[in-house]
């Protein structure tokens, strides 16, 4: 909402500075966002007078104009087409700050000739929009200060109104605002009406209450006229907040909107048969809008009409034929007020954004519709002349004030702060309320945001002051007694700091990809489309966080890194429903930032491979206790690994908790990247298989030294090696305290060789030769008969 | 006797001056072999007389005891600089870079680090962390939070909608913000309250300064007694901790959020005339937060009975915070994945943000 200052004094007697003004502005909720202030910004600009004006040597549209600027004489590099001898225009100084770009003028060189300053047009000095040329003074004399010249130094200020304060969106609701603030008296003139003119419409609403869209439509013949340009001080005052003035009789009803907050429509009644009112459109009516396009409505539209046709989409826009132009005589000046929903509906249906729209739906003042309806008409006969007629009004039921039973102690009891009866009252009444004795408050026919007793407490104190505020420490009641985090935090926290100490980037995307890479996801998981998403490349929920780090890589390769590590804590998503989605940790490694070293090195490098991503799996596993007997390996893993190369982790309970492996040569080939490897902790199911009983668990020494013993096996070069470390465990031997595979070879016969080291430790006495020979025996015999492999040696 | 001083003379001389280890020993057996010099010269002591034998024979006996030193001093250097040329041939270039560790490899995204240090703060102020689902309904993210349909400010959330539809739970939608977590989080537990939600939240709307994916953190105080004053103090205290200064100044203007009544944004105290912006100096105020007193049909909403509680609640840009703190222009490069911008803008695994060691890095 933009408005100038002497348009505010229209309805604000003060003496309060610009600076007071708006800093009052911004206190009271209405927050000032920008300020155009002539005379400040142009108080280092001076009138000049182009004494010469000559081609610049070296460029065909540029010109060197020497200028006088009263005491002396500088010499300008200008493009202006009309830099002319004789001109009189406004001079920018060296170190001046250009009001609009806020670009310092500097001593230049423009194709050798130096520049001692610029000349300037009324786009670049914030005066007008004009930026074809310099700006032209009439009467002026070189050196006079600028503000002075351009005679029109009115500040221009804008300010952000909220949703709840339709109020504010006319110049007189924010003097009023402004005047409770103490910082003017409010000026309310008398408002003429119009008696004794015969000439009349009929009018009509079809709105009713249980289907409610227009609960007031008024309006008056006004015949006659004489359309003509809005004088210079309506245009101005228009041209100066950005609006483009049309006529007399259209600006009239622009500069109620914005004066007042009250939209009004000007109709060429000469086109209107009898009865005019509003009504719901007929399933596919059609109309031409005045923005030049053709909408087709439905019966949930609330339209303008006659006994014929829909002259207008009701609050919205009206038909581009039914307006009043220049050459208009006779006019239906329309004022009428639109239920906030139906305009909200439809306005978003329709996707049309209209002064009208913007304030209808808001909410506008119901007990004004008249009241308007006769400013305005006074003004047309004022400018226009012409003949007015009788009020036409059609209504479906009577505004009501809400009512507040009011306890005053609430104002305390929310804010902290004590404010006496007396200035409370003096507040709401300021700004319109009324207050009986038993402070029952009837809230004013303008503020629709007000209707309970918490909206009046935010009445009071924002007039009233919220720099009053007083800090007040907060009991900390609750002392953490226990964790803050929950186990499910305190997980995320652990993998994200494990992923990030073994080398791997942790990358935020969003949780939106292309189809082309959510295509990618696995079977089972099925992606979803937003209905409006942004870009076509943002179009579905990713179903992990692995696509995104997939397509991260991809762009990264593209920049030259190819050998990069990357993780993801984030949503996987399975479903349009609230709770369809799961929390996963995907890494991704690519060209040889391997977990043991990232780089090219002069110890050598090698490419990244799975056991890369399932050291950075089973990390994870080792820091929260899982060990290897209580998870099995699934092979293949999900569908988009490679399925020789990658395997899912599941639980004693069938949860997958993790899976990793080589990416899917066809998603290399589809996406041109090289060979990765990937991985993703599902972490809603390993909550499931975390053990959060923190008992401290007593250590236990055994002073007898345990026994090592080392087999190697020749078992079938398919086999996995799982195979032979389960037989082991299924012996149930409860001395063996370790197994560790350390060694493979492949040998020829289609055979592989595993050696695996198994500790076993006595607990109470020294095992005896025959003791430890059995257990072995046990063992060899397990293996043998579950791989069906032989024992190589001892 | 002068023969004596002589040899020993002569053999010291010839030790010091031997060139190997060989040298020596054929010195050694020379002199002190069954036929050396010095062997013969002791064997010959019996032969004479006693007072020339008490003379002589201490005499041939130091002599003895000084060239057998010698030798040993002079087989041992030729030891030394037999290993110290061994030594000198093992050398290896000590200067070769090693393979650079993996834990300062590794980064953690600032978001992450911001949201560990204002857990931090949180925590310590008795604050539990909520979450909630980013695909929300229509009633969680609108109508339980006061924005009923057709509510202007529906329009001003520019929210993304999915072809789902329940019909008391109306749309699904992705959460325009973190405040559905309230409802669902009070629904779930018992008053007083205090958490902070923090999460993903979606607008359809992308520029220099508004990614269509984007971070909020609220807080939610719900108690018997909590007003305004104790709001500000909240977010008093945790500005100065995050920022780290002292007795940080903010400013509380009137503004509108439909869930919150009276609504206010809160600016903090800030210095732009210089090349950085400062938070905490200067006469400049910055917009930081969003703030109020939650409304009662909030309360209502999530069956708590307004005329017995009361809550504040804020919300804050958690990237905002990121950028603000940690001096990052751009909000669009946080989500482009661009490996050289994580590196420099993240985080160490082993900067783990506690009160007690800072929150800064």
């Amino acid at each position: 909402m933009k408005f100038t200052l002497s348009w505010l004094k229209e309805h604000l007697e003060t003496n309060s500075s610009l600076d007071e003004i708006t800093k009052n502005l911004t206190e009271i909720g209405l927050e000032v966002e920008g300020i155009i202030n002539p005379e400040k910004d142009l108080e280092d600009f001076i009138v000049g007078k182009i004494l010469t004006s000559e081609k610049h040597p070296n460029a065909d549209r540029l010109r060197i104009c020497k200028v006088d600027i009263g005491n002396e004489t500088k010499e300008v590099v200008c493009g202006a087409p009309n830099a002319k001898e004789g001109l009189l225009t406004i001079y920018a100084p060296l170190g001046s700050i250009i009001p609009k770009s806020k670009m310092v003028i500097q001593k230049t060189k423009i194709r050798d000739i130096v520049s001692y300053g610029m000349l300037c047009s009324g786009d670049e000095l914030n005066i007008d929009n004009e930026n074809e040329g310099i700006i032209e003074i009439k009467k002026a004399k070189a050196g006079d200060k600028a503000s002075k010249a351009l005679g029109d130094i009115d500040p221009i200020i804008e300010i952000a109104i909220t949703p709840n304060r339709p109020d504010c969106l006319g110049v007189f609701g924010i003097a009023r605002d402004l005047a409770a603030k103490e910082l003017g008296k409010l000026k309310t003139k008398k408002i003429n009406t119009f008696k004794n003119h015969e000439e009349s419409i009929p009018v009509y609403t079809k709105s009713s209450k249980n289907n409610n869209f227009c609960n007031i439509f008024a309006g008056r013949l006004i015949q006659g006229i004489e359309n003509k340009e809005s004088p210079d001080w309506l245009k101005n005052r228009l041209e100066k907040i950005g609006l483009r003035s049309i006529n007399a009789v259209v600006d009239i009803t622009n500069f109620l909107t914005y004066d007042r907050g009250r939209p009004l429509h000007a109709y060429n009644s000469d086109l209107i048969s009898k009865n005019i009112g509003a009504r719901l459109a007929k399933v596919g009516e059609k109309i031409k809008a005045l923005d030049g396009k053709e909408y087709i409505l439905d019966e949930q539209t609330c339209v303008i009409a006659d006994n014929e046709k829909a002259l207008g989409v009701g609050g919205i826009i009206g038909g581009e034929e039914f307006g009043s132009e220049l050459e208009t005589k006779n006019i239906f000046l329309e004022s009428a007020y639109f239920d906030p929903i139906h305009i909200a509906r439809t306005g978003r249906k329709l996707n049309i954004n209209s002064d009208a729209r913007y304030r209808f739906e808001r909410g506008t003042d119901p007990n004004f519709v008249l009241e308007g309806l006769d400013i305005a008409t006074e003004m047309i006969l004022d400018i226009c002349g012409g003949k007015a007629g009788k009020t036409s009004v059609a209504l479906h039921e009577d505004f009501k004030n809400n009512e507040i039973d009011f306890d005053i102690k609430l104002i305390e009891k929310i804010s902290g702060i004590k404010i006496s009866s007396k200035d409370i009252k003096k507040i709401l009444l300021s700004l319109g309320f009324e207050i009986d004795k038993n402070f029952k408050i009837t809230v004013p026919s303008w503020r629709p945001d007000v209707s309970l007793p918490i909206d009046i407490v935010e009445e009071v104190i924002r007039i009233y002051g919220l720099n009053n505020v007083e800090s007040i420490p907060l009991k900390n009641s609750d002392q953490p007694s226990k964790a803050i985090l929950t186990n499910s935090q305190k997980n995320t926290n652990l993998i994200r700091r494990n992923l990030a100490s073994r080398g791997l980037i942790e990358n935020i995307s969003y949780s939106f990809v292309s189809s082309e890479f959510s295509a990618l996801s696995p079977k089972g998981r099925k992606p979803i489309q937003l209905l409006n998403p942004i870009s076509e490349d943002l179009s579905d929920m990713r179903t992990s966080p692995l696509i995104s780090l997939i397509s991260n890589f991809r762009e990264n390769k593209n920049r030259g890194f190819n050998d990069i590590g990357i993780y993801e804590i984030g949503p996987g998503f399975n479903g349009p429903k609230p709770g369809q989605q799961t929390s996963i940790a995907a890494g991704l490694r690519t060209g040889i930032y391997k977990s043991t070293g990232t780089e090219r090195h002069w110890q050598g490098n090698e490419k990244v491979d799975v056991f890369d991503v399932k050291s950075d799996v089973f990390s994870y596993f080792d820091l929260i206790n899982i060990t290897n007997d209580l998870i099995t390996h699934a092979i293949p893993g999900t569908d988009w690994y490679h399925p020789g190369r990658s395997a899912n982790i599941v639980s004693g309970k069938g949860e997958v908790l993790a899976s990793f492996g080589e990416i899917h040569p066809k998603i290399l080939s589809k996406l041109n990247i090289p060979s990765c490897v990937g991985f993703e902790i599902y972490l809603d199911e390993m909550l499931k298989v975390i053990d959060n009983q923190n008992d401290n668990k007593e250590f236990t020494f055994y002073n007898l030294q345990a026994v090592k013993r080392d087999f190697s096996f020749d078992i079938p070069i398919n086999m996995n090696s799982s195979i032979l470390i389960d037989a082991i465990n299924s012996c149930n031997i409860d001395l063996i305290d370790d197994i560790k595979l350390f060694d493979q070879f492949i040998l020829e016969n289609s055979k592989k060789s595993l050696a695996v080291e198994i500790t076993i430790q006595p607990k109470k006495e020294t095992l005896k030769d025959n003791e430890i020979d059995s257990i072995c025996e046990k063992i060899i015999q397990a293996i043998e008969k579950a791989t069906n492999g032989k024992l190589r040696s001892l | 006797m002068e023969n004596l001083n002589s040899i020993k003379k002569e053999i010291l001389q010839k030790i010091e001056s031997a060139e190997s280890d060989d040298n020596v020993e054929e010195i050694r057996i020379r002199e002190l072999g069954k036929k050396g010099r010095i062997t013969k010269l002791l064997s010959e002591l019996g032969k004479l007389d006693q007072d020339e034998r008490k003379k002589l024979g201490p005499e041939i006996n130091d002599l003895k005891n000084k060239v057998l030193e010698k030798i040993q001093e002079k087989k041992e250097f030729f030891l030394d600089q037999a290993l110290n040329k061994k030594l000198l041939e093992e050398k290896i270039d000590v200067t070769l870079p090693v393979k650079s560790s993996q834990n300062t490899n590794g980064r953690i995204h600032p978001v992450s680090q911001v949201l560990d240090e204002i857990t931090e703060i949180f925590g310590s102020l008795g604050y539990e962390i909520a979450d909630g689902p980013d695909i929300e309904t229509e009633y969680y993210n609108f109508n339980a939070l006061n924005i009923p349909e057709s509510h202007p400010a529906r329009q001003m959330h520019d929210t993304f909608y999915f072809d789902e539809f329940d019909k008391d739970q109306g749309q699904s939608v992705l959460r325009t913000h973190t405040s559905p977590v309230q409802v669902r989080t009070m629904e779930e537990g018992e008053p007083p309250f205090r958490f902070i939600s923090p999460g993903r939240t979606y607008r359809c709307d992308s520029d220099q300064t508004h990614t269509p994916m984007f971070h909020q953190i609220e807080g939610l105080s719900v108690d018997k007694e909590t007003n305004l004053g104790h709001l500000k103090w909240t977010l008093e205290t945790f500005l100065s901790s995050f920022f780290e200064i002292k007795n940080t100044k903010i400013q509380m203007r009137p503004s509108y959020f439909p869930f919150t009544e009276p609504s206010l944004e809160i600016d903090v105290l800030c210095d732009r005339s210089g090349p950085i912006l400062k938070i905490g100096e200067g006469s400049d105020w910055l917009e930081v937060a969003g703030a109020g007193m939650v409304h009662p049909n909030v309360l209502k909403s999530a069956n708590i009975d307004p005329d017995i509680y009361q809550g504040f609640a804020f919300g804050f840009g958690l990237d905002r915070l990121a950028q603000l703190k940690y001096g990052i222009p751009d909000l669009r490069t946080f989500f482009a994945g661009d490996i050289r911008w994580l590196r420099h803008y993240g985080f160490s695994a082993l900067d783990i943000p506690t009160l007690s060691r800072g929150l800064k890095k």
